[in-house]
């Protein structure tokens, strides 16, 4: 199916659109929306969030332009800046002040330090290619234990798996991880 | 390596840049059929509501929304169900005409605003009110919508302030430990040729930071305690809220010029009731209050459950007399917190006698 399918679809028949939508890029949106709200959201608010974006996406058919760009980098736009404006919303809400003498508290950087940012983001990255070279079913199991969030008995059940079989291969990925690092004097 | 690194490095499979989330995405699909069909049970519902309906949502079940669907029971426990469904749309009804009631003022205080506001820039925008409960002020106030999109969530689009200082560094906080330097403009908003506001457009902006003299130490350079805050939301809406007495909230719209343009505004006064024999000859309870307009908020609200009018015009006092009969009366509790268009309040503050 082509963006200019994608488009006449969604100007023609919204709900078919959200449906073929949510089974095509569903995943890419969600992998989006965990990406920004892990930790500060469950997953009624992840769900809730979800539905926003392609409710926002049928709402904002006219303003993709084909010109402009491909269908998925506009669905990927909308479902970052909501996932933001999620997180700004729930951070807003549980706002406290914190003292700037506690140790819980990370200051900015000097102006120099800004390669550490730079470093840090290299270094996510790296990290989710060594995850990805461990094969199956190890990436999964550790995508979905700590991208995702998922329990080790949820993942048991995804991958039809016993739940020790899961912890056992969990650990030993995550071993294999560390030495990965530690040759590679990330420690 | 940052020594503040933690021993599990695992834990950072998180914050990852756009490629990897959607490598993720492929390699490791997180939805099945069920939650696939619960997510767009979400979105048909979102769709099918349109904004009238949310209105009355808002205002009628007190920001709780119910999904019915449709029951597969047998006819009695229909019955029942249509019983029971009757009896709440009965509640909401009544309670929906009570509301409205108390908020007919607001109503029309609405058509004014949007008649202000007319169709120039700012796409569509409502005001929506609230639940109303006496006596609890927190629950007694009006959101401005644009476009389904409410401004009170959306409190950190901003900056602004005075006296930002030149020079300075501004960060953006992103994940874990990291900032880095955020791209901003600065706007002089009075030609005094100090900028007012800060305008960023960053949209990993979590929080801004203020580079101190000392680098070590860093200040946060908005914060919801501060009595001025300018909140810069979508569509060039700026928030002005200040939460020194009177509350204060103004909207005003930023065309980019100097000049701010007001398009909707409130202030709050407090209401206070006190044992209206000390200052009222009749001996009566009387709800005073600090506003000069002729337009009444409400018809008022009880001393201990009772209901009476607010006084007439006679007992209106100006802002100074009412702060000196506040002082006087320090120990009366505050009662009511009533909300106004603030333009119907501050031409007229100063003729207004006792």
């Amino acid at each position: 199916m082509t963006d200019k399918d994608w488009a006449e679809m969604m100007n023609k028949s919204p709900q078919t659109a959200c449906k073929k939508l949510i089974d095509e890029y569903g995943d890419l949106v969600y992998a989006i929306v965990i990406n920004k709200l892990k930790g500060t959201a469950d997953s009624e608010t992840i769900d809730d969030c979800v539905s926003d974006i392609f409710v926002e996406i049928l709402r904002n058919t006219d303003k993709f332009l084909l010109s402009r760009g491909t269908l998925k980098g506009f669905i990927s736009t909308i479902a970052k800046n909501t996932a933001i404006d999620t997180f700004r919303s729930l951070s807003y809400r549980r706002s406290v002040t914190v003292s700037a003498d506690s140790e819980d508290v990370v200051l900015p950087p000097a102006s120099d330090r800004t390669d550490d940012e730079i470093e840090d983001r290299l270094f996510r990255r790296h990290l989710w290619d060594i995850v990805k070279s461990l094969g199956e079913p190890d990436t999964t199991i550790i995508t979905c234990q700590f991208f995702y969030d998922m329990t080790v008995q949820n993942i048991a059940d995804k991958l039809k798996m016993s739940y020790a079989a899961v912890q056992k291969r969990s650990f030993r990925a995550r071993e294999r991880i560390k030495k990965i690092l530690l040759s590679e004097n990330y420690f | 390596m940052n020594k503040k690194r933690k021993t599990d490095e695992i834990e950072k499979l998180t914050a990852l840049d756009d490629d990897s989330v959607e490598e993720i995405a492929e390699v490791c699909p997180f939805l099945d059929e069920s939650h696939k069909n619960r997510l767009y049970a979400l979105c048909e519902k979102k769709l099918n509501t349109n904004k009238n309906e949310k209105k009355s949502v808002l205002t009628e079940n007190h920001g709780t929304e119910y999904i019915l669907t449709k029951s597969k029971k047998k006819p009695f426990f229909r019955s029942l169900f249509f019983t029971a469904a009757a009896s709440f749309a009965l509640i909401v009804g009544v309670t929906a005409l009570t509301l409205s009631a108390k908020y007919a003022l607001h109503r029309s205080f609405e058509t004014e605003t949007k008649d202000k506001i007319g169709n120039k820039t700012l796409c569509e925008i409502s005001i929506e009110s609230n639940d109303c409960q006496e006596n609890n002020a927190d629950e007694i106030s009006e959101r401005l919508v644009i476009n389904g999109f409410n401004v009170y969530d959306y409190p950190e689009y901003l900056a602004f302030l005075q006296g930002i200082p030149k020079n300075k560094n501004f960060y953006k906080y992103t994940a874990g430990d990291s900032y880095g330097v955020i791209n901003f403009s600065l706007k002089d908003l009075n030609d005094d040729k100090v900028p007012e506001l800060l305008i960023y457009n960053d949209d990993t902006l979590i929080g801004i930071y203020v580079d101190t003299e000392d680098s070590s130490v860093a200040e946060p350079l908005f914060d919801m305690d501060d009595p001025t805050i300018l909140n810069l939301c979508e569509f060039d809406v700026i928030c002005y809220k200040s939460f020194d007495e009177p509350l204060t909230e103004i909207y005003y719209e930023y065309t980019g010029g100097k000049e701010l343009k007001v398009i909707y505004g409130m202030q709050s006064f407090y209401y206070k009731t006190f044992n209206s024999g000390e200052l009222y000859e009749d001996g009566s309870k009387y709800a005073y209050y600090a506003v000069t307009k002729d337009r009444l908020p409400d018809e008022g609200h009880g001393w201990d459950g009772e209901r009476y009018s607010f006084p007439d015009e006679t007992y209106r006092m100006s802002e100074s007399d009412f702060e000196n009969t506040r002082n006087t009366f320090s120990e009366v509790s505050i009662d009511y917190i009533a909300t106004l268009p603030l333009y119907d309040i501050i031409p007229e503050t100063e003729n207004v006698s006792k």
